[in-house]
């Protein structure tokens, strides 16, 4: 449970992250901490019905204390999506920062309303 | 051959592939793709509901739903992702733009089949993954800029969307959603947060007007057609079931006011394209006001006349170097295209025989008193601030290619069509109140005159702390009901 509580913790954290931060780069970074804190909870669900990798074994005494492999498996994508959208927003703040030569987001935002 | 919908998400991955190999003919295949697909839900609509699990060896498989409402939608991106693609064919796009919206077309077939929480979550991030690309299509600063904003909001909204799918499997031990039965009240907002963040509502999405004005012509109609139809669909989807049917007064509440203020921004704005991106976020307030075959039409109608909106004015303006809308009337338009824009005006006012009043009128009739209220006002904005186009001059050239405009012909058949078979239907009531709205939309337009509104909520700090007041907003919400 205190796993599950914390996840969410970090998942805020991220959050309040991407709103205080004016450097674009580091407002990046927080949502790959939201994301991070998201990956966290649900690995915490999986764990919640026991510890055992999901694997069926007749040597296996105890087969209820199996953890819960959908959460695990479907967080894979998540991640990997995560990674994708992080590396793909780099570029883009590559790209704008040297033609700007900024990487503030008010000066950024300024400078697009003007034009 | 039996028709199966999992083609819909196979054929366009697989020419996507085509369009990268065989680079100099990308116009032709994605023309034929985009053919192909029409073909294929055409074929969809002669068998009944296809219910199926794909991959279901412990009864955990993803579980796909096509019902009449899917079709319809299904139906709507083909119609515009083909006028879209033929209308492109006149301009000098390369192969990356054809590959990235093969990817962008499975993605969103994928997502309107999908029932399944997680599923939804993977198609949306794909499809919004080409969106980020297509944006930032030319590589001009400000396209990047667009991009980036709607990058950081989308994804933040995605993360809240799995916090809550988390919290739901939490309680239910699945994501398929006819499964769902026990609900939070923190996971219906938290999931909510990252559908509105997609679907185009006002406080919501303030990604959209930038990202739909300075996209390329295409880009926009691809946008504004299909893509703010997802997230739309996927919470009219949720809400039909009885789990999530408390948040329905909470929606309706906010798709008012969405539409209610889009109209007023679209009203007080002077950048041509920003208009129609204003008036996109108060059409989808329309849409999302309930959850009935009413709404799902005004989705179908949207779809139609805002991309043949989005293609004929950003053809016009795409060549000028000024923006605002003083300037594309001093410039003349070719007669068939201006022709097409006012009919698709036409539609979007909800002037009788069009396709726009039928559907307004239907979800009027759906609607109680408020709700019947605000809607009438969004509409008599929606008269106000698109008036103006009208009176856009023609320019008489003498022979015109049907070729280069097929785009706009397609779109405007159907814009008729639905019109016409739909008002013969509808109450003389019906008629005649849309046509007193528009009267008064036009008396608005001739009387007041607004300044610039500060565009507050538009900042991305702003945008992403309302995030967080629609969190609180909702919980207190639920807590009171």
């Amino acid at each position: 449970m205190i796993i599950l509580i914390c996840s969410i913790l970090i998942t805020f954290i991220g959050f309040i992250g991407t709103i205080l931060k004016k450097n674009l780069i580091l407002k990046m970074l927080s949502v790959g901490v939201m994301n991070t804190g998201v990956i966290t909870f649900f690995v915490g669900l999986s764990y919640r019905s026991g510890k055992a990798a999901p694997i069926i074994d007749k040597l296996l005494k105890n087969q209820q204390d199996l953890a819960d492999p959908i959460p695990q498996a479907v967080i894979i994508t998540s991640i990997v999506i995560g990674f994708a959208v992080l590396t793909f927003s780099l570029v883009y703040i590559m790209l704008l920062t040297s033609r700007r030569s900024t990487m503030d987001v008010k000066r950024i935002e300024g400078e697009t309303d003007e034009s | 051959m039996r028709a199966d919908p999992s083609y819909l998400v196979i054929s366009p991955f697989l020419f996507s592939v085509a369009i990268l190999v065989f680079k100099k003919h990308s116009k032709l295949l994605s023309t034929l793709e985009a053919m192909l697909n029409l073909l294929l839900v055409s074929i969809l609509f002669l068998e009944g509901d296809y219910d199926f699990y794909i991959s279901n060896w412990v009864s955990k498989g993803i579980h796909l739903l096509v019902d009449f409402n899917t079709k319809v939608i299904l139906l709507m991106i083909s119609i515009v992702f083909l006028s879209v693609t033929l209308n492109s064919l006149k301009k000098d796009y390369n192969h990356h733009f054809y590959f990235f919206s093969s990817v962008f077309l499975a993605s969103t077939n994928a997502s309107m089949m999908a029932y399944d929480l997680f599923n939804i979550y993977v198609v949306i991030e794909l499809a919004s993954l080409t969106a980020y690309l297509l944006i930032g299509y030319k590589q001009k600063t400000i396209q990047l800029w667009a991009s980036l904003k709607y990058l950081i909001l989308s994804s933040v909204a995605l993360n809240f969307y799995l916090l809550g799918i988390g919290i739901i499997y939490a309680y239910n031990r699945t994501f398929d959603i006819s499964k769902i039965e026990v609900l939070p009240e923190i996971s219906i907002v938290f999931v909510l947060v990252g559908l509105l963040a997609k679907s185009g509502i006002f406080f919501m999405s303030m990604w959209l007007p930038l990202a739909h004005s300075e996209a390329e012509t295409e880009v926009s109609a691809l946008l504004s057609g299909i893509f703010v139809k997802i997230g739309a669909f996927q919470i009219i989807k949720l809400l039909s079931i009885e789990a999530f049917s408390t948040a329905r007064p909470l929606i309706s509440m906010i798709a008012i006011v969405s539409s209610i203020l889009g109209t007023v921004y679209a009203f007080s704005e002077k950048s041509t394209k920003k208009v129609l991106a204003y008036s996109t976020l108060s059409q989808m307030g329309f849409v999302l006001s309930g959850t009935s075959l009413a709404n799902i039409l005004h989705m179908f109608n949207h779809g139609i006349f805002k991309s043949l909106l989005f293609l004929t004015v950003g053809d016009s303006v795409e060549n000028m170097e000024k923006k605002n809308f003083q300037d594309l009337k001093d410039k003349k338009i070719p007669l068939l295209r201006n022709l097409t824009l006012k009919i698709a005006l036409f539609g979007i006012m909800g002037v009788p025989l069009f396709s726009g009043f039928v559907s307004k009128s239907l979800v009027d009739h759906e609607m109680h008193f408020t709700g019947k209220i605000g809607l009438s006002i969004a509409a008599v904005g929606t008269v106000a601030s698109l008036w103006r186009f009208l009176s856009l001059r023609t320019q008489r050239i003498a022979k015109e290619k049907i070729r280069e405009n097929i785009g706009y012909l397609i779109l405007t058949t159907f814009v008729i069509l639905v019109g016409a078979i739909g008002t013969f239907k509808m109450n003389l009531s019906d008629i005649l109140k849309s046509l007193i709205l528009i009267a008064l939309g036009v008396l608005v337009y001739k009387i007041f005159k607004l300044g610039n509104i500060s565009k507050v909520f538009e900042k991305l700090d702003n945008a992403l702390f309302i995030y967080i007041i629609f969190c609180v907003l909702g919980l207190i919400f639920f807590t009171v009901i």
